[in-house]
């Protein structure tokens, strides 16, 4: 926090910020962006709500009232993200179709998914999805799963074991029909 | 193939379909200096209410510039005027809420809470479907209900005992719901998921991938406390002390946090914001206590506190919901002496409910973002106290006097 900011600011928690802290969440975004961007794809299933959704996490990390360790960063920008697309991002998507309004023209023309298993991957609520990606797309244990995400391991069992439970049950259908 | 290579093979396939672009670290930026000057620009309020009006009631999307309004705030009403009465239902509601969205899994819904009429009959909790304005599903409840909130997939009751701590509690267990509980039905068939014990809940919501308690304490440890139940495990976790008392509180949630009104121990009431992330709590607000309950609302760009029966008259509070710097005050003489019943926002108007039975539309200026005032007179909607105000489905559902009314606002 910028040790300038006056007792009152500092008594309501008001964050000063820094360019310094800038330009490191700018380091962090240089490496990070590509592989937050795919999560956030995973997450939301749009290319559009994807994008919204990681520049929402980085404002939320540069506002964040404690500091962020790089090696912690990874986890902290997955938690956070996971946290907002659960509350707000599902909203968004769903208040611009209400609205009709599309946020990118190249999503107006993206078709529907023929990919049957993508399909029900976006299928799974989101919880379930983020531990399914954080598994099978950046290979992490149960234990680093529940690192990154703020759970506990038994969570994360839980919702893999759910979430396998749904896709087969989706894609043992389609292989019947 | 087995399914776990299908997965990886399919995820593997589609990590290509969002591509990185340039001038997303710019917009970024752009974003972070907005918000910056939401928190340190306190004096210039026309500049801080814009921004804080746009940040707080909006969403934000990517590159526009001109963000679109929430699903609830909704369009402003066609009409200048007084609302108009749609359909006036039968139910006893003392308590209304909506869902975050519709989907697959919760159905068009106004949710209602009707309280137990004598000793040892249950609550209720009833499904209107908006769209026949009829009630479509009930249930019963604990024996005593006190707060409801609606999540993606659940319907969520917080029940207390009805008790005062320190004093003789009489009421009776209705099994299968604990009379300290927060019980979580399916919206679809209304069946009883799952129950939770807790102390003494004051107040319910649910927001972030979570839902949020507010707790009174043990006659031990007698500190309010925020809860967190995480859907996922029903775990309850205490986020947040709040050292506050048994008495008056409520939560509400907006884009970024969370805001609880809660009750002292010399009788006021403190308005808070909490990071549901990082757990922070700024105090925004105290309101000094004449016997009757505050209430909070968010939204038309800031947050409203109501001052029950201050100097004479009841007013409303308009607070930069990061600074607590208080930006206008609206005296409502309709509301005297005790204040405001309720309170919503919604269309980019509040709706202040009176003990009178009278419902009073207060207009805020969207593109000005200045708060006008009432627009016309209160119009009579019962002759009791307005239990419950709520916005949803384009209308002003009216909790009072035995009814559900509907308004066109």
């Amino acid at each position: 926090m910028d040790g300038s900011a006056s007792v009152a600011e500092r008594a309501i928690g008001v964050f000063e910020p820094s360019r310094s802290r800038l330009d490191e969440l700018g380091a962090w975004f240089a490496a990070e962006y590509e592989p937050l961007l795919r999560f956030a794809y995973f997450l939301t299933g749009e290319a559009g709500a994807a994008e919204d959704l990681v520049q929402d996490t980085f404002v939320r990390l540069y506002r964040a009232d404690r500091g962020i360790e790089q090696a912690g960063f990874r986890a902290y920008a997955r938690r956070t993200m996971t946290n907002l697309h659960r509350s707000r991002f599902r909203r968004v998507v769903v208040e611009r179709r209400f609205l009709g309004r599309s946020h990118r023209v190249a999503d107006a023309h993206l078709p529907e998914p023929t990919d049957h298993v993508w399909q029900a991957i976006l299928a799974l609520p989101p919880g379930q999805r983020a531990c399914v990606a954080l598994r099978f797309y950046e290979d992490m244990t149960e234990q680093e799963i529940a690192n990154t995400l703020g759970v506990n391991v038994g969570t994360v069992k839980t919702q893999l074991h759910r979430a396998m439970q749904r896709l087969h049950d989706a894609l043992g259908e389609r292989s019947e029909s | 193939m087995n399914l776990e290579n299908e997965i990886k093979e399919a995820l593997m396939r589609h990590g290509t379909d969002v591509q990185t672009r340039r001038g997303a670290w710019t917009e970024i930026e752009h974003r972070v200096a907005r918000s910056r000057k939401r928190r340190i620009v306190a004096g210039a309020v026309a500049g801080a209410l814009a921004i804080t009006g746009a940040a707080l009631a909006l969403p934000r999307i990517g590159a526009e510039r001109k963000p679109a309004p929430l699903l609830t705030e909704g369009p402003e009403p066609a009409s200048t005027g007084a609302p108009t009465l749609q359909k006036r239902l039968a139910i006893p509601a003392f308590e209304l809420a909506t869902g975050p969205e519709q989907n697959a899994v919760m159905p068009d819904a106004v949710w209602g809470l009707i309280a137990a009429t004598k000793a040892r009959e249950n609550g209720r909790l009833v499904r209107i479907d908006p769209a026949t304005n009829k009630e479509s599903a009930d249930t019963a409840t604990g024996e005593n209900p006190v707060g409801l909130a609606v999540d993606h997939y659940d319907v969520w009751v917080a029940h207390n005992d009805g008790c005062v701590a320190g004093e003789v509690c009489l009421g009776y267990e209705t099994a299968p719901i604990p009379r300290n509980s927060v019980a979580r039905f399916d919206p679809k068939t209304l069946e009883l998921v799952s129950t939770i014990k807790f102390s003494h809940p004051l107040a319910i919501d649910a927001s972030f991938g979570a839902v949020w308690v507010v707790d009174a304490g043990t006659a031990a440890d007698p500190a309010t406390r925020l809860v967190r139940i995480e859907p996922a495990t029903n775990e309850a976790t205490t986020a947040v002390r709040l050292s506050g008392v048994d008495g008056p509180a409520e939560i509400i949630h907006g884009e970024v946090d969370l805001y609880v009104l809660h009750t002292l121990r010399d009788g006021r009431y403190e308005v808070l914001s909490i990071s549901p992330d990082t757990r922070v709590v700024r105090v925004l607000a105290t309101v000094e206590s004449t016997g009757t309950a505050a209430h909070i609302a968010l939204g038309a760009g800031a947050l409203w506190v109501t001052i029950p029966g201050e100097h004479s008259v009841s007013a409303l509070m308009r607070i930069n919901p990061v600074t607590g710097e208080v930006l206008d005050r609206l005296d409502l003489p309709d509301a005297f002496p005790i204040g405001p019943t309720s309170i919503t926002t919604g269309y980019w108007h509040v709706w202040a409910g009176s003990s009178r039975g009278n419902l009073s539309k207060v207009k805020v200026d969207r593109q000005s973002n200045k708060l006008i005032g009432i627009v016309g007179d209160p119009i009579v909607v019962g002759d009791a106290p307005i239990r419950s105000l709520l916005t949803a489905y384009n209308a002003v559902w009216v909790a009072v006097d035995g009814t559900v009314s509907r308004y066109a606002p």
